[in-house]
This record gives C-alpha cells, structure tokens and sequence, in this order.
C-alpha cells in the first residue's frame, strides 16, 4: 500500500546517545533514576516512524527530549545534521519549533477552551510569519480542508467539537508551520475507536503529501503496523530492536518485542496466552543465558555494550540489541529495570 | 428468551431527564446472560452501556431515570429490590469492577483495610478471619499477602486491576460487570489482567457481563456478544459468528476499525465522523441465535460510502 523509503539520506532527524537522568527525592537527593540510556535513532524525510513500548519504558521522554520540552543529560539531536543542543543551549529556537512539532495525547487538555479554533490556527501561523486579512483568512480555510474539517468550525469553541475534531485541530495546529517533522505521543488512545483510523489515515495523507516525517508514539502495535514504515522498540529506556513494521512484527528477534507482540489482542488466534511462556520471556528481557546471534562477525556479543545485531537482510534495516547485554549492569545505581539478582530475591 | 437465564432485562428503557429535553440513553434494549457466560457488551462513548450496567446495579441517580422494562436476576425483579435487600444484592449476588477501577481505591487506607471491609460489612465474620481470607483473595489473583499492608500508590497499576477484581469476587458473586476493565493498562498487563479473569471464571464460575470497545479483546473472550449504537443492539449473537459473519454494517465499521497484526497491510476506514444512523429498528433474526438490526434505506447510503473502502480493502 505504501511505498517505504529505503533511501540513506541524511536523517531529517537523528538522536545520538540520548540520555536522560530525572532525579529522584527532595532538592538535594542524588538518587537519579536513568529514563533514557543512550537513544540511537533517525528517521529519513517523510518516514514514519513508530516507538512502541510498555509505560515506562520512556517513550514519551524520548519525544520530549527531542520537542525540547525536556533538556537531555547528555547526547546529540540533530536535526538536518545540526546538533541542535550545542546551537540552541537553553531552549528551542523559533526556527527549531517552525520544523518541528508535537500532537499531544489529549486533544481535550492541549485546547485552551476559552478560545475559537481559529485563534489556535492564527497563532501557530504569526508566530513564523506575517499573515493578514484575505491572505491569512485563506489560510485558515485551507489548514481546515487539510484535515477534513469545514472552514465554518473556525468559529466553534472546543467543547464544540468531537474528540476526533479536536485532534484533527491539534494536528491543523502542528501543520500551520509548515514543519518538517512530526512527534505525536499516542494522537489515537483518547479517541472514540471508530475514529482512531481515521486520524491514522489523515496522517499517512500529511506523510503522503507534504513528506512530512512522523515520530508516532503508542503502545498499540497493532496501529503501529498499519501506519508506521519503521518500528522502534524501547525497553527501560533503551532501544532494543528496530526494523521495517511488517518484518519486525513477523520475525520480533528480541524477547522482549516477542513478549509485546504476543500479548496484542487478536481474535484469529485467541487462547494464546500461555503464562509459562511468558515468564522464560521475562526472564529472558532481563537475564538471557544466550543469544541466538553468538558469532556474529564484527559484532562479537557482550554484556556490557549495547551491541546491534543485524536481522536477516540489510534492505530490512532489521536491527536487535544483543540478548546478552544487561542494561542494568551499564547504568549501575541509576537503573531503570532491577539488577537480575533483585529480580531472583 | 426462556428464563433459565441468570440475568434477563427485557425492553429496558433509561432516560437523562432535563428541564429543556430528554435523552434516551438505552432504549428498549433486551438481552439475556446464562449462568457461567461471557456476554460482550460493545460500542462506543455515550452509546449506553455502562448505564446499563449501573442500572443493573441500580446505581443511577438523577436526573436518570428507567422509563420502562425489566430487569430480572435469578427470577427477582432487581427495580423492586429496597434498602435491605438491595445491599444483599448488591456485591453478594452481582459484583462490579468500575472503569478506571485502579483510581477506585481510596489512598489514604491500606488495600488490606479495604478488603477487610467487603467481609465485615456483609458477613458476620471477626477482624481476623477477615484478614486471613484477604490474604487467600489477593494468592488468588497471584499478589503476596504482605501487599495487604501496602498502600495502593505503592502498587503499580496492574497490581491495583488485580487487587480490584480480587474485591469484586470476594463474596462468590454469581455475576461480575466489567466495565472496561483494563482501558488504561497496556497491552502485556490487560493481557495478563484477561488471563486472570478466565481463571476465576473457570474456577468460580460467575458469569460475566464485559463492557469495552475493544472488539478484538471482546471476540477473544465472550460467548455471546451484542453492539450498541445509541441506546439500542444494533446486533447480537455468539462472538465468533459476529466476528466471522457480521450482518450490520455498524458492527463491520466497528470490527474494521482495529488494524490487525498479521497479513497484508490493507488500508481501513474507520466509521467515519458525521456519519449517523438515523433510525434503528427492533432486531430481526438473520441466523441460528443471532439478531440484528434492519438498516434503513437512508442509512444504508450514508453507511454504504463509509465501508466500501474497508471491504474494497481486503479483497
């Protein structure tokens, strides 16, 4: 249905090493707890890509990092290959925010409700240019039309509008500034479901359209397949494995990708919980004894490198951290995830 | 339907009465759950189903209001029951794990003060037998007895789903009401929350009234399954010939909505918004033990430009 980009540009967007240490106690505690360990990822101009995980595992962290609402600990966002952190200390350019936008969750809390949808719209477009009367009129009808809502909705308050509506407004409101890159965190989980896809669709359109990059965050692999080219999976604040969406879900070659594709509801093979089954996966998250790549050349296995496995063929861009590494033996006191001697007692 | 069923309400109607106008939340709505059954209960925000399961439990307060039909449980009239009789009823007989059902504990007490409560309000039981059968409940749903001392912030949100239904089981309640039980956990957990649930069904065996809009959740789990729309069934009938045969294009749209995780990546279309049918009609069998609605000819158009594009899809 969708032709996935197999290019190797340069990344319109691309993390490297990306960590984020929150501290944990009151003003003075040094107790840090490490979110995000070290994030790798990129993302080609008009690609989707899909980070899923459990909660927790710092999906949106990573996304706030990368909208600048958060400041990383350490690690490099680049953004057209500008290290944006060294460019930009403090907070975001003007610029930064014109090419990047976030969708956020709740399509019911990121809408003042004492403002009309077009002030939304108005706002978002004067804070990169200088638009009046016709021509910003013009606009506004054509941001409506983009995102299937009639113009005369301009005028409505949010509590007017639908769940759906709104979040169609949200993504009007990302689309005003022309952006490069796209972040929504979960756009779909407050949705009415018979609506859910139709947000989906709406943004594969911007992707097919406007080549638009997306970093669409859920938990539901499920839709994650259907919209995304590529998905990313964070567990405890690292990746472990990354791939072309129907391949990775078909072939998961990391337990932990297998444990979330097995617990998706489907119908089809109903009756197929088994809980032995998830307990060695479990197990084998934190504590595999093995790893099915041992002997890879050039990426000998370890336990205290995140090395990249590479999954079948190159063209897959099907990569898996290695089953061996223990993330909890690499961030030592600041660990996400118990030490496998915790896990035991 | 004959009355060997456990829960029978025929041709409920609740209204929401306001000054200016009325809504009609469930409307002539009629269907059965045996004993030991899973029934589904699907459709989307507002359509009425978790005011049907608060008028099971008679928990409605005004301004709503039930305008007509019954409601029998094991052969009683549950709109009759008053002051006494309806406590008894209440959890012992049919118990109910709420949505959002982990923000349902109070965090000021401990969850073993809490249960307590359930066996010392309803049985005539001391302190410690109490606390003894507690700590059985909480083994039951896989949870440490020394959690009876935790307070519900220091249980992560699975553990709190399970401390919930552990509480709705604990009087052997011969029908359970789950109503979205597990929308605000992700998917290992709900997976996991499910498995538990068909467990103590197996061993307990209650029957199940479940609420969600999670089609795919609902067919893995239900016997027997109906679709709201509205205030009415738009369909009933056993949940695999629903998912494999569904005959009321509300029920296809809802059922194509959910992308699935294997085959082909086939574009869908959602209902989509704006799209409303009209009028629905009383339900008219199409098969052995399955209803469903007769669409109107205007609605039939509208509908039909939705979901072409899903079939159109999978061909």
């Amino acid at each position: 249905m969708t032709a996935t980009t197999t290019t190797t540009a340069t990344p319109i967007l691309e993390t490297r090493a990306l960590v984020k240490e929150f501290q944990q106690g009151g003003f003075l505690s040094k107790r840090m707890l490490r979110a995000l360990g070290g994030v790798d990822v990129s993302i080609q101009p008009g690609e989707i890509l899909a980070l899923v995980g459990e909660s927790g595992s710092g999906k949106s962290t990573l996304a706030r990092c990368i909208a600048r609402l958060e400041k990383p600990t350490s690690g490099q966002i680049l953004l057209d290959g500008v290290d944006v952190l060294t460019t930009e200390k403090g907070h975001a350019s003007r610029e930064y925010r014109g090419r990047l936008q976030m969708v956020f969750q709740d399509p019911f809390g990121s809408l003042n409700p004492v403002h009309r949808i077009s002030h939304f719209l108005e706002r978002a477009i004067r804070n990169q240019e200088r638009l009046t009367g016709a021509a910003l009129e013009e606009r506004l009808e054509s941001l409506m039309a983009r995102v299937d809502l009639d113009a005369n909705m301009l005028a409505s308050y949010p509590h007017e509008l639908s769940g759906g509506q709104r979040q169609r407004v949200a993504i009007a409101r990302a689309l005003a500034v022309d952006p490069k890159v796209i972040l929504a965190d979960e756009p779909t989980s407050m949705l009415d479901v018979s609506v859910r896809i139709g947000v989906l669709n709406l943004m594969r359109a911007l992707r097919d359209d406007k080549g638009i990059a997306m970093i669409y965050i859920t938990h539901d692999l499920a839709s994650a397949r259907y919209l995304a080219d590529r998905i990313a999976v964070l567990f405890a604040g690292e990746l472990v494995e990354e791939g072309e969406s129907l391949e990775i879900l078909a072939n998961p070659a990391h337990p932990y990708t297998e444990l979330l594709v097995s617990a998706v509801p489907d119908p089809d093979r109903a009756g197929s919980y088994d809980p032995e089954r998830r307990a060695q996966l479990r197990q084998r998250v934190l504590a595999a004894d093995s790893c099915p790549f041992d002997g890879d050349p050039g990426n000998p296995c370890s336990r205290t490198e995140p090395v990249r496995h590479r999954v079948g063929d190159a063209g897959l861009r099907h990569l898996v951290r290695c089953h061996l590494y223990r993330p909890a033996t690499a961030a030592g006191a600041n660990a996400l995830v118990p030490t496998v001697e915790d896990v035991a007692s | 339907m004959s009355n060997d069923k456990l829960l029978d309400i025929k041709n409920l109607t609740v209204q929401y009465r306001g000054d200016v106008r009325t809504t009609t939340a469930v409307d002539d709505v009629s269907f059965g759950i045996a004993e030991g059954e899973i029934f589904g209960l699907a459709g989307e925000s507002g359509c009425g189903k978790s005011t049907i399961a608060n008028t099971i439990l008679r928990l409605l307060k005004y301004p709503a209001e039930v305008a007509g039909g019954s409601i029998m449980f094991n052969g009683r009239d549950v709109l009759a029951l008053n002051g006494e009789e309806l406590r008894q009823f209440r959890w012992r007989e049919v118990a109910m794990v709420f949505q959002s059902a982990m923000n349902s504990l109070n965090p000021v007490l401990t969850i073993g003060e809490q249960m307590r409560d359930i066996f010392t309000a309803h049985l005539p039981v001391t302190k410690r037998e109490a606390d003894a059968r507690c700590g059985e409940l909480l083994e039951m749903v896989q949870i440490d007895q020394g959690r009876l001392k935790s307070f519900p912030h220091q249980l992560s949100g699975g553990m709190r789903q399970r401390v919930v239904i552990a509480m709705a089981v604990a009087l052997r309640p011969r029908m359970l009401i789950l109503d979205e039980p597990t929308t605000a956990l992700d998917v290992v957990v709900q997976q996991e929350i499910m498995a538990e649930i068909k467990t103590l069904q197996a061993e307990l065996g209650f029957s199940v009234l479940f609420i969600t809009h999670d089609m795919s959740l609902m067919v893995e789990l239900s016997h027997q399954m109906a679709v709201m729309y509205s205030g009415r069934i738009v369909e009933q009938g056993p949940a695999s010939t629903l998912h494999h045969r569904a005959a009321h294009l509300y029920t296809r749209a809802l059922m194509n909505a959910f992308p699935p995780i294997t085959g082909e990546r086939v574009e869908l279309r959602g209902l989509g918004e704006g799209v409303r049918l009209r009028r629905i009609d009383n339900l008219a069998p199409v098969g052995p033990n399955h209803w469903a609605a007769p669409i109107s000819d205007e609605d039939r158009m509208s509908l039909a430009q939705q979901s072409t594009g899903a079939e159109g899809g999978q061909q």
